[in-house]
């Protein structure tokens, strides 16, 4: 025996979407190219209006630097070496000509005195410690002028870079540790930041200069301003030597 | 001028003189007799003021106000010297002084593997010759048997054709192992590296430094046991070292135009060079084939009967993208790379047109390649590469047809390219095809397509016998191409490339502007017979439509 089952009746809605999906499965695949070259020459040939030569160019740079120098007075000699900064800022260049651009910089810093720890030491107190420095989080900003040497293209080139800079900081921190030879409360070691120090200036200013051919720059900075603030030292008393005012590093600049 | 606004920094500056008065010249006794040789061939006059030394006066006058002079150019009448920017203000003053300009540069060589960008610095440290390895994959050994057979160097074979009589000056960056390795054999062994000089050091010795040399004039004469890596095998050489390939920012466009001069002296029918110039001294707007002292020089090398071969350069995929001078000057045959696989463009191959909207490259070669390097075969990426292999060609249709101009030759090459007439920025006029300099009659192929002006669209149609693969073989016989899908059928079969397209199947086509120059071009894989549809609306009157299909090509104008 044999039953008969009555035929599925077709939605209508399907019907459409399914006549639509090959109509036009059937309409490209007649009419695609496959292109396997194409070229707009007006585009190719319209001239490079963006460039590290062009009127105006930016680009970011990241750095790295040492403080060089004594402290000017015993009492806060910093390690050379570790005593350092970091940049990672901003660079934009207006090109006046071949060999002339004004341009800034805007940056933040990371600026790190490290302390020896000997009996001479007065910053900020006597008081010895394994490890102690004074950072600073600084957002800077640079205006420069650079002169180019040579004829070049596109390219950013060889040049020299004189200018000013400021810088605020906007977190400085007094920081030592000192290990324990014997556990206190279960603490191998204490860490102490000292923040909202009376006794810095917030603002530094100085100056910058670089050389550099294309991306690779070396750069210094000398700080005019006091890092210790006058008036506080001079209300409480305190003699605080002024910290080394040079620095000089390594700069990359960061594009094509 | 800059240099003088910077106090007491020295710099390399041009000084060039304003005459050459009282000054005598004997073109037989400066000239190679091959110059004499080529230049009563070519009609062109043997006493001419731009082969007359520089006036010894002048000379003299400026080395005593310079701290050191290096090179003088006959040519454009001027002096290459190192001075502080006070030196050179009193230079300018002299009556005799044109003008001064400052010089610095920085070059590529159009090599893009990074391998032939070592230094070899000593000929000690060299490899003995019993080490050079030939051992390559099947896939290489088809590649390099076909860098040459694309360009139909068979029938130069069949005709004895190798470059013979022809000398072929190479400028680049060393040629270490080119004294002792088996690929040049049969130069060392018929004397026929002729002269060599390093303008880097001043020296005759160019066998060391940087192998990228040696790679390319294996493209243009290397034979391994006896198989061809370039054409002409049976050509002189002069090799010149006019590049250090770690970039040596002052001298090496003084070095290239030191070399033509001394390749035009010594007789050089055909310059090779795969220097480029791009964005570390020029703007795209500069590639207009007269700024660059380079492209100066090398039209001039022109004018006095040298054909100068230059590799396009190898900036097609990145910003720069456009042709490096000296390709740019008109009178350059400037070489395009081809990919082996797909038998069209190579990515990195430099794009025309010039900046004043002349085609360039003229021509196309492999890029990709099989060269001889300094430890043995290998395979090797650039439009150097391929601007040797055109360099190889043009001795030997030179050679076949020796009553050519250097300019006359330039243009037979042109019309021999594959393409022919068809022509775009990728590609010129296409690969080079021996068999236009061999067969006298080269008739113009059949159509294999048609033009269809309907009202409102134009259709190309592939002609029936000219669509699929079952009728290439027949109907290709008569074309240039005809090499083309069986290499790469080979290619193919053997897995050297990627299963893809045949180039025989490619259409190309472009859009021309009533100024001349092109809009816009495509190449197109032809699946079908229908193969392009264009809406007439997109094009006003006066713009041409220029289509290439196997071998034929036809023009509709809106």
């Amino acid at each position: 025996m044999k039953f008969i089952e009555n035929p599925p009746q077709l939605n209508t809605k399907y019907l459409f979407v399914l006549f639509f999906l090959g109509f036009f499965s059937i309409y490209f695949s007649s009419t695609a190219q496959t292109i396997l070259l194409q070229e707009d020459v007006i585009a190719d040939t319209m001239p490079i209006l963006t460039g590290p030569n062009m009127k105006n160019y930016t680009h970011t740079y990241s750095g790295y630097g040492f403080l060089l120098g004594n402290s000017e007075g015993k009492g806060a000699e910093i390690k050379p070496g570790i005593s350092n900064e970091f940049i990672f800022g901003v660079r934009y260049k207006r090109r006046i000509c071949n060999f002339y651009s004004l341009g800034f910089n805007v940056y933040y810093s990371s600026l790190n005195f490290q302390f020896k720890q000997d009996s001479s030491k007065i910053f900020p107190n006597p008081v010895l410690h394994d490890k102690e420095k004074l950072a600073y989080n600084n957002a800077g900003i640079e205006l420069y002028n650079r002169i180019n040497f040579g004829k070049r293209g596109n390219i950013i080139g060889n040049f020299f870079d004189f200018g000013g800079y400021g810088e605020w900081g906007f977190n400085i921190r007094h920081y030592y540790r000192d290990n324990f030879s014997v556990a206190i409360a279960g603490a191998s070691a204490v860490e102490v930041k000292n923040r909202g120090l009376l006794y810095t200036n917030k603002v530094n200013y100085g100056a910058a200069v670089r050389v550099g051919i294309n991306r690779y720059v070396i750069y210094g900075k000398y700080r005019f301003s006091d890092l210790f603030n006058k008036g506080y030292l001079e209300k409480t008393g305190l003699t605080y030597p002024e910290l080394p005012r040079l620095i000089l590093g390594l700069e990359i600049g960061l594009f094509k | 001028m800059q240099g003088e606004k910077f106090g007491g920094e020295q710099k390399k500056y041009w000084v060039f003189f304003t005459d050459k008065n009282g000054v005598s010249f004997n073109p037989f006794e400066y000239f190679d007799p091959k110059t004499i040789e080529n230049r009563l061939f070519q009609n062109i006059p043997l006493i001419d003021s731009s082969d007359f030394p520089l006036n010894e006066n002048y000379v003299s006058i400026v080395k005593g106000e310079v701290d050191s002079a290096s090179y003088c150019s006959r040519w454009f009448n001027g002096m290459a010297v190192i001075a502080t920017g006070n030196q050179i203000e009193k230079i300018k003053s002299f009556q005799f002084v044109k003008n001064i300009e400052p010089m610095e540069s920085e070059s590529a060589l159009c090599s893009n593997n990074k391998k032939s960008g070592k230094f070899f610095p000593s000929p000690l440290l060299l490899p003995p010759p019993e080490t050079f390895d030939t051992a390559l994959s099947e896939k290489n050994r088809l590649l390099m048997k076909n860098q040459t057979k694309r360009m139909g160097g068979e029938d130069f074979e069949k005709m004895n054709l190798d470059g013979k009589g022809i000398r072929i000056a190479v400028f680049d960056a060393g040629f270490p192992t080119v004294d002792f390795s088996p690929t040049f054999e049969h130069l060392r062994k018929d004397k026929r590296i002729l002269k060599t000089w390093d303008f880097v050091k001043n020296k005759e010795f160019v066998y060391g430094f940087n192998e990228h040399g040696t790679m390319v004039l294996s493209c243009i004469a290397g034979k391994t046991g006896n198989e061809k890596t370039g054409l002409a095998t049976g050509s002189e050489f002069i090799l010149a070292r006019t590049e250090m390939a770690q970039r040596e920012p002052f001298s090496e466009e003084e070095n290239w135009l030191a070399a033509v001069e001394w390749a035009d002296k010594n007789g050089a029918n055909i310059i090779s060079s795969s220097l480029a110039y791009t964005y570390h001294r020029y703007f795209r707007k500069n590639m207009d084939g007269k700024t660059s002292l380079v492209s100066k020089a090398a039209t001039m090398a022109a004018s006095k009967g040298i054909l100068v071969v230059n590799a396009a350069g190898n900036d097609g995929n990145n910003e720069w993208k456009i042709i490096a001078t000296p390709s740019d000057a008109d009178s350059v045959l400037s070489v395009g790379g081809i990919s082996p696989g797909s038998d069209y463009h190579i990515n990195f191959s430099s794009f025309g047109p010039t900046s004043d909207k002349r085609m360039k490259p003229n021509v196309c070669a492999y890029g990709q390649v099989i060269v001889s390097g300094k430890k043995g075969l290998e395979e090797s990426f650039g439009t150097s590469f391929a601007t040797p292999l055109v360099a190889g060609f043009a001795a030997c249709a030179w050679q076949k047809k020796r009553s050519f101009t250097n300019m006359e030759l330039f243009r037979e090459i042109e019309k021999s390219g594959h393409l022919y007439p068809y022509f775009d920025y990728a590609h010129g006029f296409g690969i080079p095809q021996a068999g236009y300099f061999i067969n006298e009659n080269n008739n113009p192929a059949d159509s294999t397509f048609e033009i269809v002006n309907e009202k409102y669209v134009l259709k190309v149609l592939i002609s029936d016998e000219f669509f699929g693969d079952n009728n290439v073989d027949g109907a290709l016989d008569s074309l240039h191409t005809k090499n083309n899908s069986e290499i790469n059928s080979e290619l193919d079969n053997r897995g050297a490339v990627p299963k893809t397209d045949y180039g025989s199947d490619y259409l190309y086509y472009h859009i021309e502007n009533s100024e001349g120059t092109l809009d816009k071009y495509f190449v197109i894989r032809v699946d079908k017979k229908e193969v392009l549809e264009l809406n007439k609306d997109d094009f006003p009157a006066g713009k041409k439509l220029m289509v290439f299909y196997k071998g034929y090509s036809e023009t509709f104008t809106f």
